[in-house]
């Protein structure tokens, strides 16, 4: 089981924290300050943190840049209330492995605090992704379901692959648009949906069971069974 | 700065007049003077006259000639003319050809032409006075007034160029000093558009001489000083706000995540609590909308711009908007001329093109078309985004650009009357100009990628 140290000096936010990642099956500890948690971090074995980036005492990007400076490598997710692009940067630059923007929901930061264990316990190393007939070549660049080649855009690659690497996780709307775009805003509409469904009408096609599952509320999953 | 422009100006208007009341009083003057020095010359002349014909009737009618030859004699300037005509015309002495026409032998003075004589090869003009002895003879004393004349020619030349002079070197004062009063006001005038262009920090010229104009900039400076306060205030009063709000909107959000997990799929209550998150997600989106809108517009962040390529954000953002489109029977192409990089941010710059794109998807009815274009424009790059939608009327264009502002068609669309204004707000961080217009039928937005100031 996989124990998590969360950062948060507001206490409700913490308390859903534990409660959402608990309810994932994770043990999850709670410091509630950044000199406490950097404490932690350092002496606990923890598999992730999630970091507040304005915390009392020490700030969130001492926290994950005194952890590098240590070589701890431990995945941090920075939660923040500041959207702002140079914030990011800044904490990622620092050793933030990924970047979260209160107010959020409760499901993209478990999803992505998924995302970030199955990163670490399965690193993208391979040139070919597989899941059940589903196959993607990334040195060819080709997909082929089923032994057909699948004609894709680009865009619907890199959708694809995204889903491929993080099969039997739940990927929201906003991940999907931060890593196939590369960009950090609200699209705000069903846009991401709406590629989606391109996808799903090409991989998923008639006969075959649907690989590709929406999961009400909170985003996408590819997946043998549902 | 035009001569129109300078001679409105009120350094101008008032030099223009004071030059005008100047040379009308000089005119005046001078007039005057002559009026009473040519009345004088004129009053002297006549005393003259009188005193030589009574002079000459004193004499014994025998040596008029005479004394009359002698008269002559005396005046070496050849002013006097002295004339004794028979009754039949003849002249007996003196030297006047002949006896001027029409002229009373009553004594009086009177001005006429003399012909001319021996003195004078032309006609001229003279005062002289005519009477008639008792032998029937006609005696004419007479006085060139040429002089005079030509005196009178003298002054009103001399009033009419010296007038004309005054009043043109008054014209060219007046401009010369209404130069620099125009060129302060064109500094204000400048200023205060960039004030108006969102630039609340730029503050009117104020110089050292504390003179109207810089009391008057001084004053709407404190004025504008005032308004950036009340503007500080007030943002920082929302952001306070939105800044409180965010924890507990995450709270509520969680908890509702909660409730949702704890009712089964079937439970009755599940269907209502799926339902007011979905809510709470729309609300939050608003929220973060905002958050970031006013993150942008106080952001000053422009040290960091990059040079761009537009095609690569248009091509990207169609590409992205392009299935959307698609679904909606949308034809949505792009025609690009090549234009230079412009500096900005890429990230800002693909979310103002996605939002005006996706607000042109909403906007445009079904089998509708979408054209975005890249062309080089007046001052640098222009993005035209123009759709075949419903239009915008012109009342709308500019309440649609403000906040919150759905247009009145568009109640049944679903979507957000903020992406409008974070379009704005990443146009002005860019200092780039925005324009919704009227593309007959539908909507065309306009990004110049040039300072509205150019």
């Amino acid at each position: 089981m996989a124990r998590i140290l969360a950062i948060e000096d507001d206490e409700t936010t913490a308390r859903e924290i534990m409660d959402e990642l608990g309810s994932h099956g994770f043990e999850v500890d709670w410091a509630s300050d950044g000199k406490a948690g950097l404490e932690r971090a350092l002496s606990g074995n923890y598999d992730l943190i999630t970091l507040d980036r304005m915390l009392p005492n020490v700030d969130g990007l001492t926290v994950v840049s005194t952890l590098r400076e240590k070589n701890v490598d431990t995945p941090v997710l920075m939660i923040s209330a500041l959207s702002d692009v140079d914030e990011r940067v800044d904490g990622l630059r620092a050793g933030g492995d990924d970047y979260l923007v209160k107010p959020f929901a409760s499901e993209e930061m478990a999803a992505r605090v998924e995302v970030l264990l199955r990163r670490r316990s399965r690193p993208d190393r391979h040139t070919r992704l597989r899941v059940a007939d589903l196959e993607l070549d990334l040195v060819e660049r080709r997909a082929t379901r089923n032994a057909t080649v699948l004609e894709l855009m680009p865009t619907e690659f890199r959708l694809l692959e995204y889903l491929m690497r993080n099969y039997g996780q739940i990927v929201t709307r906003t991940m999907l648009f931060e890593s196939v775009w590369g960009y950090h805003f609200d699209p705000g509409t069903n846009i991401i949906d709406v590629h989606i469904g391109r996808l799903r009408r090409k991989v998923d096609m008639p006969g075959l069971s649907p690989l590709i599952h929406t999961i009400r509320g909170s985003g996408y999953m590819l997946s043998e069974h549902h | 700065m035009s001569i129109t422009e300078l001679s409105r100006t009120v350094a101008f208007r008032l030099t223009l007049f004071y030059s005008l009341f100047f040379t009308l009083c000089v005119v005046m003057l001078l007039g005057f003077i002559y009026w009473q020095t040519a009345a004088e010359m004129t009053r002297r002349v006549d005393q003259v006259l009188l005193l030589e014909k009574t002079r000459l009737a004193a004499l014994r009618p025998g040596s008029l000639p005479d004394e009359i030859e002698k008269s002559i004699q005396r005046d070496r300037r050849h002013i006097y003319f002295y004339g004794l005509f028979a009754a039949d015309g003849r002249v007996i002495a003196g030297n006047v050809a002949q006896f001027p026409q029409g002229v009373p032998q009553d004594g009086g003075i009177h001005e006429t032409m003399l012909p001319a004589s021996t003195a004078q090869v032309r006609p001229f003009p003279a005062r002289m006075l005519a009477v008639r002895q008792e032998s029937g003879n006609r005696l004419l004393v007479g006085h060139d007034v040429q002089q005079l004349i030509e005196f009178g020619e003298i002054m009103r030349r001399a009033l009419f160029w010296g007038g004309s002079l005054t009043i043109l070197l008054g014209l060219a004062f007046g401009l010369a000093l209404s130069f620099r009063p125009l060129r302060r006001v064109k500094q204000i005038q400048l200023a205060a558009g960039l004030v108006m262009r969102g630039n609340i920090k730029e503050r009117l010229p104020v110089s050292r001489r504390h003179d109207e104009l810089d009391m008057l900039a001084a004053t709407v400076n404190s004025m504008l000083d005032e308004i950036e306060r009340l503007m500080f205030e007030i943002k920082s009063a929302g952001d306070n706000i939105a800044h409180d709000l965010r924890t507990p909107l995450t709270r509520l959000r969680a908890l509702l995540h909660r409730l949702q997990q704890q009712l089964g799929e079937s439970s009755a209550q599940r269907a209502m609590v799926d339902q007011v998150i979905g809510e709470v997600d729309s609300l939050l989106l608003r929220f973060r909308a905002l958050l970031r809108i006013s993150e942008i517009e106080s952001k000053q962040r422009r040290a960091a711009f990059k040079p761009i390529q537009l095609q690569d954000i248009l091509g990207q953002a169609v590409n992205f908007i392009e299935p959307l489109a698609e679904d909606k029977t949308i034809s949505l192409s792009m025609a690009s001329a090549p234009v230079a990089p412009v500096q900005g941010d890429s990230e800002l710059l693909f979310e103002a093109v996605v939002n005006l794109l996706d607000n042109a998807v909403k906007f445009t009815p079904p089998g509708g078309k979408i054209e975005v274009r890249l062309c080089q424009g007046v001052k640098g790059a222009q993005i035209d985004i123009v759709d075949s939608g419903t239009g915008i009327s012109e009342n709308e264009r500019t309440s649609v650009l403000n906040r919150f502002y759905r247009g009145g068609n568009a109640l049944q669309t679903s979507g957000f009357g903020l992406g409008l204004s974070l379009v704005i707000a990443i146009v002005r961080l860019h200092d780039f100009g925005f324009e919704l217009g009227d593309a007959r039928p539908g909507t065309r937005a306009t990004i110049f990628c040039w300072p509205p100031s150019v």
